[in-house]
């Protein structure tokens, strides 16, 4: 999977508004849902780090492994979180 | 340098307090022994820290001894600066004398002997022995000490303290403490000066070829150990903490290979808090420590200072990111390490960091944000511990026991497999052992999904087992491996064992082409010649962590499918828990639902229910639909086997209004058949159902419908299904009202329910009529600032259940007040206008034929009225000012019509009966289809008088435009 991204954009209240897997490798099928599973795992981490920080890119807030999770965080908080 | 290791260890560890000397000149310390000891600690000594700032230190611990004592004495002077730790801060000379004489002649010259030492820190304590009554022996110890002052005392120091064993000692004590602190802050700058001294010099030559990291070692420590028995730990801290970045620098070196460590026994369990659980000797190598060894110690010391600092969410924090980096350097060296080292290491890290901290640490004492971080790092560890573990048990055989879920698939199937240089292989007599555990994989029946959903289940294994463990033993071709694979229908890398042991048609599969190489399934004793198959690695792979785990209590966890859940649940509840108190709500309810996955095993569908109902919420109320759909169909079986009737259709409705993608259009039949099923059967307790999600009501859109007089107006509502079948309705439930405009009343005066008929009951495919009785308001006021141009008709109906927790999106509640929150009433509403009669017909309006080749966008269109005065007009009845003319006016939607012209101006009508006028408009339609045309209006004259042909609004059929030539391409 190291070819591939997931992009999620997270609105208010937490709810998911747009998603995307994008690359050129062969996606595990299983890809999208792991990758769901662990944004929304990260929103615990952003939730803790976006109050404390005025930079608006939080870089990797999160790890799974290889998997590095880094979120853009606009003045609205819309979350734009990648995955890669 | 062994040697001197271990007598630097030995001395250390026999060391744990600062020492103060006594030199006992007049035989006088059995008498003031026990007095000098009640009085300790120091309760408040202020020494200088290593940046030369006093720090107070309280309750600091002092050994006295004997100048005397074999401990002292026995020592060579070199030790003493070798070990200088140990050394004595003060020395306290004990000296009494009742005779001015005696004191200058041999007491004082003696005194002078014992303090000429420059190194020394030395005080004196006078014991007078002389009691209250007794004058003259109290006088002459009051001469003597004062010449003692005298002789011993100086203006920058005062040296000198009386203790009077039979009199009052108000002051003596806290005078005692104070000249004991000013001689150890004395000798502690004084040794730290010689120490930071000499490590200066060492690191400035530490690129050179001989130095020697154990010298920097020795010199650092010991440095650590005089701030430690100072009670200075944040400096001990600091010292450890660059003697740590020392050693790193040293062992990343390029060029140098140097031994890493682990192959001592025990050393699979962690000794990351324990710094002496092995000697100094044991670890050392060459001129250097062995990385395995030496930083855990490092660790230890670090993590025991901070636990004296009470700092117990310090060492989870260090303690988190050692393990992970730690576990770098053992991924490093995993090829020469015992199998899966690194697996059962961190597992041990996490487990004693765990246990240490979590009884360090106190509720309430430090702030709530650290207290927050504490948890969550101690949920970081359980999860950390849990993963490991799960992959131990998995690489043994109980993967079969592990939930197919997000989470667990997440962690397992990313985490790369152990990589030993060469698999571990099958012990010679363990075929018995293999044969049981074929039967074990062959007995674990794969959990179908409940309403038959089809769905593959989520990997556990980053990549295929079967094909890694063959690959990486030593004595296989690469032939056979393939052989293993060829003919594997539907393989894919990552699906590993869950398309395998499962299904029995699977297992069929893969022992198909084995059978090949080895005929008797039965014979496992050349196992090297081919591959191995899965149940043979799981053996193997237990054979081999036998040898690599030493602590017995794991090794107790991993033998057998019950010690392993248990274990596995003990885990995942402390991961569950401490996420849960670190406000980390989505990682704590996601274990939740493992732990709700082994209840659901065991029976306790209650628990699992509850746990299940936790997980669902919290995707459901952030709309995390995929996540949802992977573990609502578990909460639904439960509450289909709690035999919960209204949960179980809530749960059907909300998964039947997920995303219709998530599931087959089977599945989705299936979940209504369910609703379908239950609503239908004879339920004791009915209960309310909320498919507000699923059945949507809407009226027209459009402008209003407008009524005139003897009109029926027929209300259309639109109900729209989210169900995948045909579903019968049995009836809507109306309650109806109209809330009418100016100018007309209800027959009856409450304005409300017109009939007894209400709340009506509507049965699906019939028409239903509501009727209203409607008069014209006979004193309807002239003015024309109308309060309610239309009339509302009003209809509510009723949704029971909570819209706000379903699967779909919440309704916005924030016009709801609290208290009609549990039942909601919807109403919607539609405009009607109602056209007043016309009772007095003074003019009459007739729209004229239009064109029979009718309308088309675009084109222009003269749109035509006849306006006829049906009678005459009798003086002030309508028009102001000249009767002869009528104002009129064209009103046309812009958006279906452009109306070139006034839209608004007098035409001259004869007042005469008979007489007529024909008002003409130029117009063209703008939209196709049947829009409303145009209205001719007569704002100067009532409504009454004014007769409409057609009497209420109508449509015309607009045309859509000729294709223009100009626009099409030519084809070739």
């Amino acid at each position: 999977m190291a070819n591939t991204a997931c992009f999620i954009i997270v609105g208010r209240n937490d709810i998911p508004i747009y998603e995307a897997e994008v690359g050129s490798a062969p996606k595990r099928e299983d890809a999208a849902q792991l990758h769901q599973f662990i944004l929304h795992a990260a929103l615990d981490v952003v939730q803790d780090l976006a109050w404390t920080t005025s930079a608006m890119f939080l870089k990797s807030v999160d790890r799974f492994n290889d998997l590095v999770v880094s979120v853009y965080v606009t003045a609205g908080h819309i979350l734009f979180f990648s995955i890669s | 340098m062994a040697n001197y290791l271990a007598q630097f260890q030995t001395i250390k560890n026999s060391c744990d307090r600062i020492v103060a000397a006594v030199e006992d000149v007049s035989d006088l310390w059995p008498t003031v022994k026990e007095l000098f000891e009640q009085h300790q600690p120091l309760k408040r000594a202020v020494l200088t820290n290593k940046t030369r700032n006093p720090v107070l230190v309280e309750n600091l611990p002092v050994e006295f001894i004997l100048t005397t004592d074999a401990r002292l004495r026995s020592r060579f002077p070199h030790e003493q600066y070798l070990y200088w730790f140990r050394e004595p801060y003060a020395t306290i000379v004990l000296v009494t004398c009742e005779d001015l004489d005696e004191f200058k002649n041999i007491l004082k010259p003696r005194l002078k002997l014992i303090v000429q030492n420059d190194e020394k820190e030395w005080f004196i304590v006078f014991v007078s022995k002389a009691h209250p009554s007794n004058d003259q022996a109290t006088k002459n110890a009051k001469k003597v000490y004062a010449k003692l002052e005298v002789d011993f005392s100086s203006k920058k120091r005062e040296r000198c303290c009386k203790l009077d064993i039979h009199g009052p000692d108000a002051n003596f004590w806290e005078d005692l403490e104070l000249k004991i602190t000013e001689c150890i802050r004395n000798t502690l700058d004084r040794r730290v000066q010689f120490y930071e001294d000499e490590i200066r010099k060492l690191t400035e030559q530490r690129f050179m070829p001989i130095w020697n990291f154990c010298n920097f070692f020795i010199l650092k420590e010991s440095l650590a150990f005089i701030f430690e028995i100072a009670h200075l730990h944040e400096d001990a801290l600091r010292e450890y903490d660059e003697l740590e970045l020392c050693y790193l620098e040293t062992v990343n070196m390029p060029g140098k290979q140097r031994e890493f460590g682990g192959f001592d026994s025990e050393d699979d369990q962690a000794a990351l808090l324990k710094p002496g659980s092995k000697p100094l000797t044991q670890m050392v190598h060459d001129d250097s420590f062995r990385e395995f060894d030496f930083r855990q110690y490092l660790f230890a010391c670090q993590s025991r200072l901070l636990f004296k600092l009470n700092r117990p969410f310090e060492v989870s924090s260090r303690g988190y990111s050692f393990v992970i980096s730690f576990a770098k350097a053992l991924t490093f060296h995993e090829s020469v390490l015992p199998f899966c080292l690194r697996e059962v290491w961190v597992l041990t890290a996490c487990l004693a960091l765990l246990d240490a901290t979590a009884s360090h640490h106190n509720d309430g004492i430090v702030a709530p944000d650290i207290e927050k971080e504490f948890y969550r790092l101690q949920g970081d560890l359980y999860s950390l511990s849990r993963l490991k573990f799960m992959r131990l048990g998995y690489l043994i055989g109980y993967g079969t026991d592990i939930e197919k879920s997000p989470l667990n698939s997440a962690c397992l199937s990313m985490l790369p497999w152990p990589k030993p240089a060469v698999w571990p292989s099958l012990p010679p007599d363990a075929s018995s052992e293999v044969l049981e555990k074929e039967k074990t994989l062959l007995q674990a029946t794969s959990r179908t999904k409940h309403f038959g959903i089809q769905r593959k289940p989520l990997p556990l294994e980053p990549s295929v087992l079967l094909r890694v463990a063959n690959r990486r033993r030593a004595s296989l071709s690469t032939g056979n491996i393939s052989e293993i694979f060829d003919g594997r229908p539907g393989f894919t890398e990552g699906s590993g064992l869950e398309a395998s042991p499962r299904t029995p048609s699977s297992l069929k599969v893969q022992a198909a082409p084995m059978s090949r190489t080895n005929s008797s399934p039965g014979n496992f004793e050349s196992p090297l010649d081919r591959p191995m198959r899965l149940a043979e690695i799981f053996v193997a792979a237990e054979h081999a962590l036998r040898l690599t785990i030493s602590d017995h209590d794991l090794l107790k966890t991993l033998s057998s499918v019950q010690d392993f859940e248990h274990k596995y649940l003990n885990l995942t509840k402390g991961a569950a828990e401490n996420y849960h108190r670190s406000w980390w709500k989505r990682h704590g309810v996601v274990l939740d639902g493992e732990i709700a996955a082994v209840c659901f095993k065991h029976g306790k569908y209650d628990l699992a229910a509850n746990s299940y109902e936790k997980v669902c919420a919290l995707y459901a109320g952030e709309r995390w639909q995929d996540l949802l759909a992977e573990v609502l169909p578990n909460l639904a079986e439960c509450q289909k086997i709690l035999n919960d009737q209204a949960g179980y259709m809530s749960s059907c409705v909300r998964l039947l209004s997920l995303d219709k993608s998530l599931f087959s259009s089977k599945e989705r039949q299936a979940f209504q058949s369910e609703v379908v099923n239950i609503a239908h059967s004879e339920m004791k307790n009915p209960v309310p159902l909320d498919v507000s999600s699923l059945i949507t009501f809407s009226g027209n859109t459009g402008p209003p419908l407008q009524l005139s007089d003897g009109d029926p107006g027929n209300l259309s509502v639109t109900v729209w299904s989210g169900f995948p079948d045909d579903i019968t309705l049995d009836s809507l439930i109306l309650d109806a009202w109209l809330d009418l405009q100016d100018g007309f009343v209800h027959g009856k005066s409450d304005g409300r329910p017109t009939s007894t008929f209400f709340p009506l009951v509507v049965s699906p495919g019939s028409r239903a009529a509501v009727v209203f009785s409607i008069s014209i308001e006979k004193t309807m006021p002239s003015g024309k600032d109308l309060q309610l141009p239309e009339s509302i008709l009003n209809i509510k109906y009723e949704i029971h259940g909570d819209r706000a927790a379903g699967a779909h999106n919440p309704v916005d509640a924030a016009d709801h007040s609290v208290a009609d929150a549990e039942r909601r009433d919807l109403v919607f509403k539609s405009a009607i206008v109602l056209q007043r009669p016309v009772l007095d017909p003074c003019l009459t309006v007739g729209f004229l034929p239009l064109p029979s080749d009718g309308l088309r966008v675009g084109k222009l269109i003269t749109m035509q009225w006849r306006v006829e005065r049906l009678k005459e007009l009798k003086g002030s009845e309508s028009v102001e000012k000249q009767h002869d003319e009528v104002l009129y006016e064209v009103n046309a939607n812009s958006e279906n019509w452009m109306i070139a012209g006034r839209k608004r101006g007098y035409v001259s009508l004869s007042e005469e009966q008979g007489s007529r006028v024909v008002i003409s408009i130029l117009c063209v339609p703008l939209v196709a289809g049947y829009v409303r045309p145009p209205q001719l209006g007569l704002p100067n004259v009532e409504e009454a008088n004014v007769s409409s042909n057609p009497p209420g609004p109508h449509l015309v059929c607009v045309l859509p435009p000729l294709l223009s030539s100009s626009y099409c391409v030519p084809v070739k």
